[in-house]
């Protein structure tokens, strides 16, 4: 009797974790009906050395080629006021003025007086009905994640592309608008 | 040890009450009216990318 109420209790404990598992592994949801970007900088990279076949700029630039990076700050509203926090975007241009990748920020590290480093990735989806979240599914089958990187001892800025191939700004591009106020609704008339 | 065995049974069930009646999701509102409709990921991004470079012109 002893051994079954054991074996029982165990069953159980074991079914719970799963059952907790299951839950993280679901999409995380956040939801607003507009957009505000309230700030932006942006710069310009060279390419000197050719992405390698697995990189998101493969076959997209050439040796030579200046991209236009931009970063924007974004908070997401619902009814006038901040809903889900905020976020950032990654738009990374051709002189063409063609955009070859828009991603949303996945991670942030900052070092003070060293560093400050976002990460844009593949995964992070936006979807109006129900907001801003992570594809679980494309996280598990390789995501891409493409690195603006800021150095504040030297106040340098680095694109990284999503092998690790790093392209710096190009001198005396760098601006930046730190006070926008502009709302982009999530809602489109028929 | 029976009562031992019974207190973890009630534990267990307890833990696996709380687990399954925690939603990790949240259901948003959705505000959309009859004469609205969501943009896609594409228009809502397009959106935002003219509007960041329209400011530095």
């Amino acid at each position: 009797m002893k051994k079954l109420l054991i074996l029982f209790v165990f069953t159980l404990l074991a079914l719970q974790f799963r059952a907790v598992n299951i839950a993280k592994a679901e999409d995380l949801l956040y939801p607003f009906d507009s957009i505000t970007i309230v700030e932006a900088f942006r710069f310009d990279v060279e390419i000197t050395v050719l992405p390698s076949s697995t990189s998101l700029l493969y076959n997209q630039v050439e040796l030579g080629d200046v991209l236009t990076v931009y970063v924007g700050a974004l908070e997401f509203v619902k009814d006038g006021v901040p809903s889900s926090g905020s976020g950032n975007v990654l738009i990374i241009t051709n002189e063409a003025d063609v955009d070859l990748l828009q991603f949303l920020v996945n991670n942030y590290t900052f070092y003070p007086s060293v560093s400050v480093q976002w990460g844009f990735a593949s995964h992070i989806l936006i979807d109006p009905a129900v907001g801003v979240f992570k594809d679980m599914d494309i996280l598990q089958s390789g995501s891409q994640e493409m690195t603006v990187y800021h150095d504040l001892t030297l106040d340098t800025w680095k694109l990284f592309d999503n092998t690790g191939l790093e392209m710096p700004f190009m001198v005396g591009t760098y601006a930046e608008e730190p006070s926008l106020n502009i709302v982009i609704s999530a809602y489109g008339g028929v | 040890m029976k009562k031992v065995l019974l207190i973890l049974l009630a534990f267990g069930i307890l833990l696996g009450a709380f687990a399954c009646s925690k939603d990790t999701t949240t259901t948003p509102d959705v505000t959309t009216t009859g004469e609205q409709e969501p943009l896609d990921q594409d228009s809502l991004l397009d959106s935002i990318s003219n509007a960041i470079k329209a400011a530095f012109d």
